[in-house]
């Protein structure tokens, strides 16, 4: 599904160049649940924002499902974005003004589905996340767990192929966290594709296989049994 | 989607409402204002335009040279008009209007005051007044119909019809109401509440003049469609001199009426403008209050950036393009617009009875008006656009990575663009302010200039019913009763400078020379009554010198002019009459105060040119003891009418109304332009203090006082402000320089004109800011510290 090769990302300022990615080869198939670990700084959550194509690589190469996107323009990124990738992120990044309901819908509009099968599908979505008895309830009326239940929620609702997850449990304690992770589990097994970027050893070990990276380059691949 | 938007814009809206408050309120106030001034614009432009014919229909103008300097009026001589109709046939219509005056009306026993004046029986067919009865072809007709205005109608006949209803003028005149004219529209300079026809002149005085050389009233003439103008005014140049027989040299030519009034200022014979200036200063005044409005909607919005990241971040990520959330930043903009302009339409209606008192006119919201609406939808949508493009350019452009990851830079300071708004706003708060200061200083200049005589307790009474005829012994009667200590019969009062003449002739006039003195003319005691300062010889008192009915005065202008080494005791001649000349007087007010004074010529009894009785209350007395003896003697020789005398001081001050008024107006916008400003800076502190709360906390903990953390924001504020000031000084001077050019009795530009609105500026500026740094540098740092 994914081929990055010789991946490269740089940060300047005005008199530091700081590496962010140094030729990084990797490669992710279709229906495997990959967990990214590094110490901060490394790197991590550079690859999952160039992954995400919410950023652009400085050199190398990016294939997504054979296609080379590492230097499509906004509007092409933000169209393949829209229907094939789903984020989580560590602060689930709610939208405040919107209602549950609204918020898990947002993918759907912008995908331009109509109002009655965005209604069936956000309550289909609700429900297998347990939260439809909150969807009139505003983010800043709910728990963390809750909120995380949400922001997946809206990463799956378009049905996305890839699913990338950046510290989805960092901000939960270890019974919400675990709930997070046994969602995304059930996911990666009805066959999504999932990359997660974290620091605990034991939500990694939800994954096939754990990317370490360090200064920017893979050390070492675990797979999990 | 725009579902989408619109909920999000109003939940934001609510869940912000400090915010929300600040950004509606400045945006309402300075919509509010534009409207006004729009309305009021508006009204200017459409002054006597909405005639039906109006692009036939030409005011005539006369032109002529004067001492190197051609001028140019529109004061025209009696027999123009007709002459015009007869001699040339590109001429539908030609109708000769003269001045509104004050007549007693008398119906059935009732009597009104009514203001009115005389017109030509075409006048309805060429202008635009709708009759509400009567027929238009015979309303004027003859000597002995009038037409009379809706409301004076229903003050003097109730409800009934007036038409053929018999009404008398100044006791003496009888009319039959001809029609009645639906209410004039206060944009015109036909307002009355009469109109009577041209031919009362003759049954009022005995004769019409149809003098060539005197020119007093107006005349407008409707062409035919399709006539050249140029043409028409090369024909019609000469029919005065023609007519004259080339004793007047003045040329003829006919100005469109569309434009006479905003444009009807001519120098030397160029066309200079005229009212359309002021219009044009209030026009850009509108445009940039609600720029500041704008302004402040861009500052408040842009520096509310970091809430609104997360949303840019999420939609980013979901999918959204660029394109889509300038779109839904402008859409929200728009929304945001529209609320703010119901509220500025609510606060405009508000204040429009206090506006009008303002500005001495009658403008209302013309609510169903659908080109209104229209320019109310568009200007909605303007402003919406205009305040929300660069928020909606600097919020998208967000990067997603950047504001998910909470990495965000925080909007520590004043940034740069956000700097610039600032500095605009106060630039013009400044500019404002000072321009104020500059008018107030002007009138306050005018106003204590010496206007050459004493006006206190001094009253006159324009003729009116028997006053012409018992004139002496009115006066002897205010004399012997002591009510008066002095009286003077003038042909006109001290505040109407309503006469001028080039007609006068002394020995040395330089040859072709057409010097223009203000004219005047009194039976004696002008000098006594006004207690004018002689500079040399006499006033004009036939009671004790039996020639003094060919004597005259002259100011101390005319002397320079006429260069005569001893003035008196020599001959001027004017009017077929030889007047010596008795006294010199210092030059007095008659004109505009802020105008320099023009040589002036004042004849005695011979002239036989009476109108007004000047009246010096006798000092000795209480007030109220004189006018009560002088009403009794009016009373007495004057029954029918009632006793209203007018006082001079209070006359005076008249003078100054359109001045005063420019300064009110400067003033309001002063302040509401620093309102709208200061609401916007108060915003932005508190973003501002908010967003460095870590920064204020850590600085505290290593020791800052409340002082120095409150200083340290209100310098951040200090700089732009300062940078306004320097901006404004040369853009108040420029504006105001030119302003003061229209006065030739002017004040001077002080410097501490710009320090007193710099300084002003900076206070009010410092004292909004005050309570967010203070509040900012009083919070606890240990709460701030974590919140981080």
């Amino acid at each position: 599904m994914i081929k990055i090769t010789n991946l490269e990302k740089f940060y300047r300022t005005e008199e530091v160049e700081t590496v962010a990615l140094n030729k990084l080869n990797l490669e992710i198939n279709t229906g495997e649940f990959v967990a990214i670990m590094g110490p901060s700084g490394c790197g991590k959550s550079t690859l999952l924002n160039i992954l995400g194509l919410l950023d652009d690589p400085d050199g190398g190469s990016y294939l997504f499902n054979g296609t080379e996107v590492a230097h499509f323009n906004e509007r092409k990124r933000a169209d393949l974005r829209k229907h094939n990738i789903g984020f989580v992120f560590q602060s689930f990044n709610l939208i405040d003004e919107l209602t549950v309901f609204e918020n898990v819908e947002l993918p759907l509009i912008y995908t331009g589905v109509n109002s009655a099968d965005r209604k069936q599908r956000v309550e289909e979505v609700l429900t297998k996340m347990q939260i439809m008895h909150r969807r009139n309830h505003y983010p800043q009326q709910l728990s963390g767990g809750q909120q995380q239940r949400v922001a997946i929620a809206r990463a799956v609702v378009n049905k996305p192929k890839l699913i990338l997850a950046d510290e989805p449990t960092g901000n939960l304690d270890s019974s919400n966290g675990n709930e997070v992770m046994e969602l995304l589990t059930d996911l990666n097994e009805q066959g999504t594709t999932i990359i997660m970027v974290t620091h605990s050893e034991h939500d990694a070990r939800y994954s096939h296989r754990i990317v370490r990276l360090l200064d920017g380059h893979t050390v070492v691949e675990n797979i999990m049994m | 989607m725009f579902k989408n938007y619109i909920t999000v814009v109003f939940r934001s809206l609510k869940n912000n409402l400090g915010f929300s408050f600040i950004n509606i309120a400045g945006l309402a106030i300075g919509m509010a204002a534009t409207v006004l001034i729009a309305l009021w614009v508006n009204n200017e432009i459409g002054y006597d335009r909405f005639h039906k014919n109006v692009n036939q229909i030409y005011v005539a103008y006369n032109r002529s040279l004067f001492e190197g300097e051609i001028r140019t009026w529109r004061s025209t001589p009696s027999p123009l008009g007709p002459a015009l109709k007869q001699e040339f046939p590109e001429v539908k219509y030609a109708v000769r209007v003269d001045y509104n005056e004050k007549h007693l009306a008398d119906y059935q026993g009732k009597k009104l005051q009514a203001d009115g004046y005389n017109a030509d029986p075409d006048f309805l067919k060429m202008f635009s007044f709708p009759l509400l009865s009567g027929n238009i072809n015979t309303c004027l007709a003859g000597n002995d119909h009038l037409i009379v205005t809706e409301t004076f109608a229903r003050k003097m006949f109730g409800t009934a019809d007036a038409v053929g209803k018999v009404m008398k003028l100044d006791n003496k005149f009888d009319f039959v109401i001809g029609g009645v004219l639906k209410d004039m529209p206060a944009n015109t300079r036909f307002t009355a509440d009469f109109i009577a026809p041209w031919a009362f002149l003759k049954r009022q005085y005995g004769q019409e003049r149809m003098y060539w050389g005197n020119n007093s009233i107006r005349t407008y003439v409707q062409l035919l469609p399709n006539t050249n103008l140029d043409d028409f005014n090369r024909k019609v140049s000469g029919i005065t001199i023609r007519h004259s027989n080339h004793e007047e040299d003045n040329r003829v030519f006919m100005y469109p009426l569309k434009d006479y009034y905003l444009q009807g200022v001519f120098k030397n014979g160029k066309l200079e403008g005229g009212r359309i200036e002021i219009v044009r200063l209030f026009t850009v005044v509108a445009c940039f209050i609600l720029l500041i409005a704008c302004i402040n909607f861009m500052n408040l919005s842009t520096a509310r950036g970091d809430k609104r990241a997360k949303e840019v971040g999420v939609r980013k990520a979901i999918g959204a393009v660029k394109q889509a959330l300038v779109a839904q930043f402008l859409i929200e903009s728009v929304i945001i617009a529209a609320i703010a302009g119901v509220l500025g339409l609510l606060l405009a209606q508000l204040s429009l009875p206090h506006f009008n008192n303002l500005i001495q006119t009658q403008l209302a919201i013309p609510y169903t008006n659908t080109v209104f609406i229209a320019a109310v939808v568009g200007f909605i949508l303007l402003t919406g656009l205009l305040a929300g493009c660069y928020p909606a350019l600097y919020l998208s452009s967000f990067k997603a990575v950047s504001v998910l990851k909470g990495a965000h830079r925080k909007v520590s300071a004043l940034i740069t663009p956000r700097k610039v708004l600032v500095v605009t706003q106060f630039t013009f708060a400044v500019v404002m302010i000072v321009s104020t200061i500059i008018i107030r200083r002007q009138i306050q200049y005018a106003q204590d200039r010496d206007n050459g005589y004493e006006q206190a307790s001094l009253l006159y009474v324009p003729f009116s019913g028997d006053i012409d005829k018992n004139k002496q012994l009115i006066k002897s009667e205010l004399l012997s009763s002591r009510a008066a200590s002095a009286v003077s019969i003038t042909s006109s009062d001290m505040i109407t400078g309503n006469s001028n003449s080039w007609g006068v002739e002394w020995q040395g006039k330089p040859v072709g020379s057409k010097i223009t003195f203000d004219r005047m003319a009194t039976l004696g005691d002008f000098g006594k009554t006004m207690k004018l300062k002689f500079v040399s010889g006499r006033d004009i008192d036939p009671q004790s010198y039996p020639t003094d009915s060919t004597a005259c005065l002259i100011n101390e202008s005319a002397a320079r002019i006429m260069n005569f080494k001893n003035p008196i005791g020599q001959l001027v001649d004017y009017e077929e009459v030889k007047w010596h000349i008795v006294g010199v007087f210092k030059d007095f007010v008659w004109q505009s105060p802020f105008e320099s004074m023009s040589p002036m010529f004042v004849t005695g009894p011979k002239s036989e040119w009476s109108n007004c009785i000047n009246i010096r209350l006798n000092p000795a007395q209480s007030l109220s003891v004189s006018l009560q003896k002088a009403e009794t003697i009016f009373k007495k020789y004057n029954p029918a009418f009632p006793f209203t005398p007018s006082f001079v001081d209070q006359e005076y001050q008249r003078k100054f109304t359109e001045q005063q008024r420019t300064g009110k107006l400067a003033g309001t916008f002063a302040i509401l332009t620093i309102l709208i400003s200061c609401l916007g800076l108060f915003g932005l502190a508190a973003y501002m203090a908010a967003s460095r709360t870590k920064e204020i906390g850590v600085r505290k903990v290593l020791g800052a006082s409340v002082a120095n953390v409150t200083a340290l924001i209100s310098k951040e504020f200090l700089k732009p402000i300062l940078m306004s000031v320097v901006l404004a000084t040369p853009i108040a001077w420029i504006t105001m320089y030119h302003w003061l050019q229209n006065y030739s009795y002017r004040t001077g530009i002080e410097w501490w004109v710009f320090a007193a609105g710099g300084l002003t500026a900076i206070m009010i500026a410092l004292l909004t800011v005050s309570y967010q740094s203070v509040k900012a540098a009083i919070a606890n740092p240990v709460k701030s510290l974590r919140s981080e």
